[in-house]
């Protein structure tokens, strides 16, 4: 047992104090963070220059009509005489010039924007919205529809989802949320297995070509070397992890508030455009805070509902298993092999099964009960992703169990044969290993 | 005094080929013992095997007269033929790491190491990384490792390869001092001149079988032809005459010194023939021809 931990004790301290691994926990970090702040500051960055737009319109329909936000105001010229405008723009300190013909019914090309600068898409959206909302107002009381019925007639759905359990109570249920942590736990287990899998299987190649092994099983049992380096290399996974998550918060809550002051109210400023851009809810001044508000509410509601502790332990569980799993036969696949190169005829289609539950991890959002997906959740070389991905979206305790336990059978039978073609692989050189060979490494004594 | 180690016809087969056929050996204890054989005749499988790296499918293997169990790893030191370091680690935090999975603690193998490290005047390469040394540096240390925690038996296989003469003999002087302090050791290779010079008992395998076993000094009367080389100064002719009924002579020169070499024809000793000839002529030389060790090895593996 302390032999084990001073191996594991070497498997994690040469990989972290290793260049590549304190170059990846700073550059991540930096990375992520980085991909947090950069859509907010962008977006606000365009925001606070306030724009304002000459607008020349010769039909004399959109005269005050054009809604206005914080950072977008029209002004209105009093005549339609476009040359004149056109000629006298660069002095008049407009931000663009909208030229709005009479051709309007008629013709789709009718409407120009002109400027010196490259007029970006969030404004273009904005009046071209406004513009068609206008005139579809314009043509149906044109056709003698009341502008009482106009007003009635604009509606806005939000839809509440609510999950009926089975001992009759109801639950909000938000499909956003369930969907996030459904796909940040997936990805997190299947970035691990196969990161933390490789790191196992190049560590046994390395001691193969370096001989050293044959010094090591010398001192200790093989299957002690192969348990040491695959809980070593899960560590620093782990702790790689771990790094990333506290370093990427400590860089964004340290540098938001410098970039952006007015922190909190990043999320309605940045999904106002956002938002805006879909159109439908133009006609308000400031659609979305009640939208906003109602989603919060619904995703806290859910938050409520989800069952964090089923989901920590699920994770902790299936992300332990389905490393180790994957962890022996990574090194089973070290072991058989002189050098990385040869490893691709064994990585395929011991990697085939993780890809197939990323693959299949996006149909989850569509239907989390379909028959593929709990077949997936159930078998265990597919389980460890497949079965994170349902838990948010709730699982009944018996599937849990069955999976776990199915998990954990193989995981014992094929740490087993695993450790028995490790055993006799790390020592057999120049040889390229046959299915037939292994099997009978398998059943050696 | 109970052999250091002994197997009972151990028996070990690979992929249906038999790699050791019931080998039995005694290992004395304070001895260099040569465990000799040609490539691929299992001398590798029985080392793999006194180290429990693999188990035999039959037969026993004794440690100081118990059945050698885990417990016997840290009094066994094992250089492989096919032996390495990891390469990107330091020399020193390495030596350390290997003597740990031999049972010594941290503070223990630093210190012992710092004093091999000293008497071989490489305390420089501590904190070195090994791909910074070249191959005979590594093999110094590789040396020091396996020799730190002081084992009772160490076991050697093809220890001079890679080795320049300088290096070798440096080696081969720390392989007697390690026997003058009592430790027992197994030599594994193929020179024949390396091990009349240090082994005092030999076993050779051949084809996964035992066919030699026994000291130096036995195995080489046991091989002897009884021939023998005589110089001498006198008649040559009267000389060939005299020896004739119990000599085949192989070849004769004459000269100042006249040469005879010839093997005894049976049931004559060397006594009868100088008796013969001392009358007659002056003996300046008279050298039973003794059968080096590669002579033996390569004509008990050409038997076998």
């Amino acid at each position: 047992m302390k032999k084990i931990l001073t191996i594991i004790e070497r498997e994690y301290l040469t990989r972290v104090k290793n260049k590549s691994f304190i170059i990846m926990s700073i550059l991540g970090p930096l990375l992520f963070a980085g991909l947090m702040i950069a859509p907010s500051l962008i977006m606000n960055m365009n925001n606070t220059e306030v724009r304002i737009v000459q607008v020349v319109d010769s039909t004399h329909i959109f005269r005050g009509q054009l809604p206005e936000t914080d950072y977008i105001k029209f002004v209105y010229m009093p005549d339609a005489n476009l040359q004149k405008y056109k000629s006298q723009f660069s002095e008049s300190g407009f931000y663009a010039l909208l030229y709005i013909s009479h051709q309007i019914v008629n013709s789709d090309n009718a409407v120009s924007l002109y400027s010196d600068k490259t007029i970006n898409l969030d404004l273009r959206m904005h009046i071209s919205n406004a513009i068609e909302k206008r005139l579809e107002n314009e043509k149906l009381r044109s056709c003698g529809v009341d502008p009482g019925i106009l007003s009635a007639v604009k509606t806005n759905i939000n839809i509440n989802t609510i999950k009926m359990t089975d001992d009759g109570r109801e639950e909000s249920d938000n499909m956003t949320l369930k969907l996030v942590l459904s796909y940040l736990m997936g990805f997190l287990v299947y970035m691990a297995i196969f990161l933390s899998g490789n790191a196992v299987m190049r560590g046994v190649i390395e001691e193969k070509t370096n001989r050293i092994v044959e010094v090591i099983v010398s001192s200790v049992r093989p299957a002690q070397l192969m348990a040491g380096k695959i809980i070593g290399v899960g560590l620093v996974t782990l702790t790689q992890f771990a790094l990333w998550i506290v370093l990427t918060f400590s860089i964004y809550s340290a540098v938001a508030p410098m970039l952006m002051p007015d922190t909190a109210a990043i999320g309605v400023e940045t999904a106002q455009p956002l938002m805006s851009q879909g159109g439908s809810q133009l006609a308000q001044a400031q659609p979305t805070t009640d939208e906003m508000a109602d989603e919060l509410k619904a995703m806290l509601g859910t938050v409520g509902n989800i069952n964090f502790g089923v989901i920590i332990l699920s994770f902790i569980f299936f992300f332990l298993g389905g490393y180790l799993l994957y962890g022996s036969l990574f090194a089973a696949v070290g072991s058989m092999v002189d050098n990385e190169a040869d490893t691709q005829q064994f990585i395929l289609p011991l990697s085939a099964p993780l890809l197939l539950s990323i693959i299949v991890m996006t149909g989850t959002i569509a239907n989390p009960d379909s028959p593929m997906i709990f077949w997936l959740s159930i078998i265990p070389f597919t389980a460890p992703v497949s079965m994170l991905t349902r838990i948010p979206y709730g699982v009944p305790y018996s599937e849990i169990f069955l999976s776990a336990a199915l998990l954990i059978a193989t995981f014992v039978v094929c740490t087993w044969m695993a450790g028995k073609i490790y055993r006799t692989g790390i020592l057999m050189y120049g040889k390229k290993s046959t299915l037939k060979e292994i099997w009978r490494w398998i059943r050696m004594k | 005094m109970t052999p250091i180690l002994e197997t009972n016809e151990v028996c070990k087969q690979y992929d249906g080929h038999t790699a050791l056929d019931s080998v039995s050996l005694k290992v004395p204890q304070g001895i260099v013992f040569g465990l000799l054989g040609p490539n691929g005749a299992g001398k590798t499988t029985l080392i793999r095997i006194i180290n429990q790296i693999t188990a035999p499918d039959s037969g026993t293997v004794l440690f100081d007269g118990h059945p050698i169990g885990p417990d016997d790893i840290s009094k066994i030191g094992y250089m492989p033929e096919e032996r390495g370091l990891y390469k990107k680690m330091k020399v020193g935090e390495q030596a350390v790491y290997l003597a740990q999975l031999k049972g010594l603690t941290k503070a223990d193998a630093t210190r012992r190491l710092k004093e091999w490290f000293d008497k071989f005047e490489i305390g420089g390469w501590w904190n070195r990384k090994v791909e910074e040394l070249s191959k005979g540096m590594q093999q110094k240390v590789q040396f020091i490792t396996t020799v730190l925690h002081e084992p009772r038996l160490l076991i050697f296989d093809e220890p001079f390869s890679g080795f320049d003469p300088i290096n070798a003999n440096l080696l081969k002087q720390e392989i007697l001092n390690l026997k003058d302090n009592g430790a027992t050791i197994i030599f594994s290779t193929h020179n024949m001149a390396s091990v009349e010079e240090i082994c005092d008992h030999i076993a050779l395998i051949n084809k996964s079988r035992k066919v030699l076993d026994g000291t130096v000094g036995e195995i080489r009367q046991q091989f002897k032809l009884n021939l023998f080389e005589l110089n001498y100064i006198g008649e040559h002719s009267r000389a060939m005459q005299l020896i004739e009924p119990m000599v085949v002579v192989k070849d004769d020169e004459s000269g100042a010194v006249n040469r005879i070499s010839g093997e005894m024809k049976p049931g004559f000793t060397y006594n009868q023939l100088l008796a013969a000839l001392l009358p007659e002529v002056q003996i300046t030389q008279f050298n039973e021809l003794i059968p080096n060790m590669n002579d033996i090895f390569i004509k008990a593996v050409g038997n076998s």
